[in-house]
């Protein structure tokens, strides 16, 4: 959440607040209302990263690494097929997710059989820091990957150093939506495995086969040993360092872009009411003074920008 | 890294005792018999006809021919150069590095070198090849760029672009006048095949004049290399490939075009990455052409995490999914590492350090190959290994697994195949010339014994022998008659044969086609337009696979049938010959394999693009789903008419060959037979002219000596013939226990 973000969403917040009570008789106010509404609740929303990749590269240990815990398991044959979004909670929580949409909500206090159940996901809730400037979903390997990038914001994509870059991850990385080309990072893991000069050239290559699918490509070693030491910093080694800090700089500029489209339609949403409400020479008595009020609001709104706003 | 300590006074002396090239002896009991075969052969032509001389001849010319091919394919970075340099006991021959790196394929004979060829020949493309890739190559490609505006043709030509600014960059702006040439050397190592076929770095600012690495492999196509040493004893051709899944496409289309049909397929996977989709849709392609020689290896097992456990856990994978994928198939999977291969075979003291790590020496303790106390903080003395480090290198990295498990497939394959259809041949030979010899015997030792003859008994008979003449000529003329008849009636079969096939394996794709556009089209009627339609073809090139060889067994049951009808035809006409002679025994033509068409493509997808920008709808009509449905149809029968060719074509020439070498070798044998009766009896008649001529009806000395000569020729070659029988009797018997895989004697030491 950036100060610019917040400022938009104050105003909008009081231009409710405003519109609340004289919309009782005009209805073409209860719609912005509802716009207002909607919209603030899109701004308000943390931004949510997905992590993929295909089968054992290293996807489940950079999510650990990027949370800075290590409640995701990573073994050498995984055969998830379920994937798992993680977001900020005051108190450890587990979800279940079922096919037609019901949750289960802390399953294993619950006295159900889990063969019955078809889990489609599963979703935790962490006291965990760093989650709370980003929702993270871990993929399983044989996922639809189109369908889970939708909701997506932020994408990284794992491949594994000592393999680095096949055809079939560059077909699937085309396949996603064009937006994530300049919100993306490359992680190529298992960097112990190279001595420092061949992770230069390693580097050199993705930069030149797959640089222009990514925002960012980043060497890292992203073994499972977290030790609680680096639970507040985060870090364990300057290339996960590296790693979390490219996120964030990734996740302040989405955020970003994401203010400036919301202060866009803010100002689209007041003009587009104004061009619907009555003229203020039809109306007289207690309703103009009403209408004068709403119009005031709404082209405040209408000519409303960041810059304008520091300024006044 | 850990160092090792060196025990006082037990190193020197023991690393001169494990080297790990005493492994081998790959194809040895093969070559074996194929040399006793050859050594058959010759004495052989000393008791036969010209007619069955000239079959011997070429046999003993087919038998030298013989190579037995292993292709080692798998996705980049699998390890494939390294496990080739490892399993040919060549560490650092060919060229590897972190990023993928062989650009060409790099065929290593083995046992093959003739007086005269070069030691190492690299070929460049020619003029059209290089046309052909650099317009991205393939029909399919052709069609979509057609249909579908906007596919992929940009990256290729982005590809293509990239790769002549290389290759003018290394290689000066007349590097055009190099394509169809090769270059051959005397000698090669391992700088040679650097210059040739690996990529080398992107070369940045001016290059030298001398080689350097990558300088040719832009225009590089193949290279053939011929060894000395390795471990086989048969000659082998080693090919190593460039690897499936590159993302810079021209070298995905080399390793396709390049990969003609080999006899042996090593699949190399990664063991972190064990049977990724890519590796599934390969061993998929390959089983569904019944490659039955196929063999896994789990490659760089030394990267696992925890070597022991993890292994155990990769293994139990691989051998669920692909007893899942191919149920009853016994494809055997073996777990190793190149790498520690590569160290334990260097004679020079510089190891690579990944060799030694921690993980690597965990494990060989775990194996109980190396004892732990051995493992101690402290620098080497000299940096020689230790022998026992060596040996469990080795021993570990699945090189001595892999050496017997291609030995005895090598046993069963094409080659040991070819050698049993030719001492079969033999063996009719040997049997039939044996048979005449005795008949001929016969008949001139009762004229020995008679040796006096009256007149009249001689004119009597002489007129028996030419009566019988007459006869032996017109039965001559009906085999020849027959053969000719059979010839057509074979050829016949097979038109109609080749005719049924194509109709249904056109009618095959058309399903599958129409089946796919009417998928497509539901789905976007349901509104689920995913952005690119793919589907994959391998399901329905295991179907052709599957049409093809049900039709081509029962063609080539269709000939055997009227094999089967001819045979006795035959053996009544040698009855009437020669009454008293053994039939000689029928070859057993249902050895015949199925043919191995050549590998198209491996891992093609006919691809549609269906994501329409939106402002290309605003000026032209969406397009309606089955506007799609019928472009997708289109692309599938035209992408799989060439292969429907192809197979029909393969199929074409394997019939014929059979046919004509099923019809050549019966009638040779029965002309052999005929031919030489009819000289003894032409021999014999003037035997007899000559005895009316007699004086006093006695013999005429002449002609008795003449004839105990003959007898006694006759008699050794009974004997000879006799001794040939045994061997080729033993030969067979060992080909027999070669081909069903048991272990021979005489193997390789362990």
């Amino acid at each position: 959440m950036t100060a610019r973000l917040e400022l938009t969403i104050e105003q909008i917040e009081a231009a409710r607040r405003q519109l609340a009570l004289p919309g009782r008789d005009l209805a073409e106010l209860s719609f912005t209302r509802l716009a207002l509404e909607r919209l603030a609740t899109a701004l308000r929303r943390v931004p949510r990263v997905v992590v993929m990749g295909e089968v054992n590269s290293g996807k489940t240990s950079v999510s650990n690494r990027l949370i800075a815990s290590s409640v995701l398991p990573s073994a050498v044959i995984a055969n998830t097929t379920i994937p798992v979004r993680l977001h900020y909670a005051a108190d450890v929580s587990v979800s279940l997710i079922t096919w037609d949409e019901q949750r289960i909500l802390n399953p294993v206090d619950s006295a159900i059989d889990f063969n019955d159940v078809d889990v489609q996901s599963v979703e935790i809730g962490l006291p965990e820091p760093r989650l709370k400037s980003f929702d993270l979903v871990d993929t399983p390997p044989r996922a639809d990957l189109v369908a889970l990038a939708d909701e997506a914001d932020i994408l990284i994509w794992c491949t594994a150093a000592t393999r680095a870059w096949t055809e079939s991850e560059r077909r699937k990385v085309m396949s996603l939506p064009h937006r994530f080309r300049r919100s993306s990072v490359l992680v190529a893991t298992h960097a112990d495995a190279l001595s420092a000069e061949e992770c230069d050239r390693v580097l050199e290559r993705l930069q030149d086969t797959a640089g222009h699918l990514f925002s960012t490509i980043v060497l890292v070693c992203a073994a499972e040993d977290v030790s609680p030491a680096l639970h507040v910093a985060g870090t364990g080694s300057p290339q996960i360092a590296a790693l979390q800090a490219r996120l964030d700089f990734l996740i302040s500029r989405f955020l970003n872009r994401r203010a400036k489209v919301g202060e866009q339609l803010l100002r689209r949403v007041a003009r587009m009411t104004l061009q619907s409400l009555p003229d203020l020479d039809a109306v007289s008595g207690g309703e103009a003074k009403e209408l004068e009020m709403v119009h005031a609001v709404l082209n405040r709104l209408a000519n409303y920008s960041v810059m304008h706003r520091r300024v006044a | 890294m850990i160092e090792l300590a060196t025990l006082p006074g037990k190193a020197q002396s023991a690393a001169s005792m494990y080297d790990p090239r005493q492994h081998g002896g790959i194809g040895r009991r093969l070559e074996k018999l194929k040399r006793d075969l050859v050594d058959v052969g010759e004495r052989l032509l000393t008791v036969l006809e010209p007619a069955g001389q000239s079959l011997v001849t070429e046999s003993a010319r087919l038998l030298d021919k013989q190579v037995c091919r292993i292709a080692v394919v798998g996705q980049i970075k699998s390890g494939k150069s390294t496990f080739v340099n490892a399993f040919a006991q060549m560490p650092s021959l060919l060229p590897t590095d972190v990023n993928p790196w062989t650009t060409a394929v790099t065929n290593l004979h083995f046992c093959r070198r003739r007086d005269g060829e070069p030691a190492a020949r690299f070929n460049f493309f020619t003029e059209e090849e290089w046309q052909r890739i650099a317009e991205g190559g393939g029909l399919l490609r052709e069609l979509t760029e057609r249909l579908v505006p906007g596919f992929e043709p940009d990256l290729l030509r982005q590809h293509v672009a990239a790769l002549k600014q290389r290759a003018a960059q290394r290689l000066g702006g007349e590097f055009t006048n190099l394509l169809g040439q090769s270059h051959s050397f005397a000698e090669f190592d391992s700088t040679l095949m650097r210059g040739y076929v690996c990529a080398g770095d992107v070369p940045r600012g001016p290059v030298g004049e001398g080689i350097f690495p990558g300088k040719y492999s832009d225009i590089t196509c193949s290279a053939d290399v011929h060894c000395d040493g390795g471990p086989f004893e048969f000659p082998t051709t080693l090919i190593d490939t460039p690897g499936t899944n590159d993302p810079f496409l021209l070298r995905d289309e080399i390793t396709r075009r390049s990969l003609e049909s080999a006899d042996l397929y090593i699949v190399v996977l990664t063991a972190r990455q064990p049977l990724s989709e890519a590796d599934v849709s390969l061993l998929r392609i390959l089983r569904g052409l019944h490659k039955e020689r196929i063999l896994i290896f789990i490659n760089r097992i030394d990267d696992l995490n925890d070597i022991s456990d993890d292994l155990v856990d990769v293994t139990s994978f691989v051998k669920q999914r692909i007893e899942r994928e191919f149920p009853d198939s016994n494809i055997p999977i073996i777990t190793g590492s190149a790498l520690w291969a590569q160290a334990a075979l260097r004679t020079d003291n510089a190891p690579s350090e990944r060799a030694f790590e921690h993980r690597s020496l965990q494990y060989f303790v775990e194996r109980g190959l190396i004892r732990r106390e051995d493992l101690v903080q402290a620098a080497p003395a000299d940096g020689t290994q230790r022998t026992d480090l060596r040996q469990a290198q080795f021993v570990c990295s699945g090189m001595p697994a892999i050496y017997s498990a291609i030995d005895e497939m090598m046993g069963a394959s094409h080659c040991s195949h070819v050698l049993r259809q030719v001492s079969q041949c033999y063996v009719e030979l040997a049997r039939a010339s044996e048979s005449s010899a005795l008949s001929e015997l016969n008949h001139l030792e009762r004229l020995h014994s008679a040796a006096v003859t009256t007149a009249e008994r001689a004119g009597g008979q002489m007129r028996q022998i030419d009566a019988e003449q007459r006869q032996l000529e017109e039965i001559a003329e009906i085999i020849e008659r027959s053969g000719r008849s059979i010839e057509d009636q074979m050829r016949e079969i097979v038109a109609e044969e080749i005719g049924e096939l194509r109709a249904q394996l056109f009618q095959e794709v058309d399903l599958h086609a129409a089946e796919e556009r009417d998928v497509l089209i539901d789905t976007l009627y349901r509104g689920r337009a995913p952005r690119e339609w793919e589907c994959e073809s391998v399901e329905l090139r295991r179907c052709l696979a599957e049409i093809f060889t049900d039709g081509f067994q029962r063609s080539v049951k269709r000939i055997s049938d009227l094999q089967s009808r001819v045979t006795p035809e035959l053996r009544q006409l040698m009855s009437m010959i020669a009454p008293r002679e053994r039939a000689p025994r029928e070859p057993d033509w249902s050895q015949l394999t199925v043919p191995t068409p050549a590998l198209t493509s491996l891992s093609t997808f006919v691809a549609l693009d269906l994501e329409v920008s939106w402002w290309a709808s605003f000026f032209s009509k969406r397009p309606t789903p089955e506007q799609r449905g019928s472009e997708i149809e289109a692309l599938i029968r035209s992408e799989f008419e060439g292969v429907v060719e192809e197979l029909v074509r393969g199929a074409e020439t394997q019939l014929v060959e059979f046919t004509s070498t099923m019809t050549r070798w019966s009638f040779g044998v029965c002309n052999s037979i005929i031919e030489a009766l009819h000289r003894r009896r032409q021999e014999l008649s003037r035997t007899y002219e000559s005895l009316t001529n007699t004086v006093d009806g006695h013999a005429d000395p002449e002609t008795v000596q003449h004839q105990s000569s003959e007898i006694a020729k006759l008699r050794s070659r009974l004997a000879r013939c006799e001794t040939l029988n045994q061997q080729l009797e033993q030969i067979s018997v060992s080909l027999s226990k070669v081909a069903s895989g048991r272990p021979g004697t005489g193997g390789k030491s362990s």
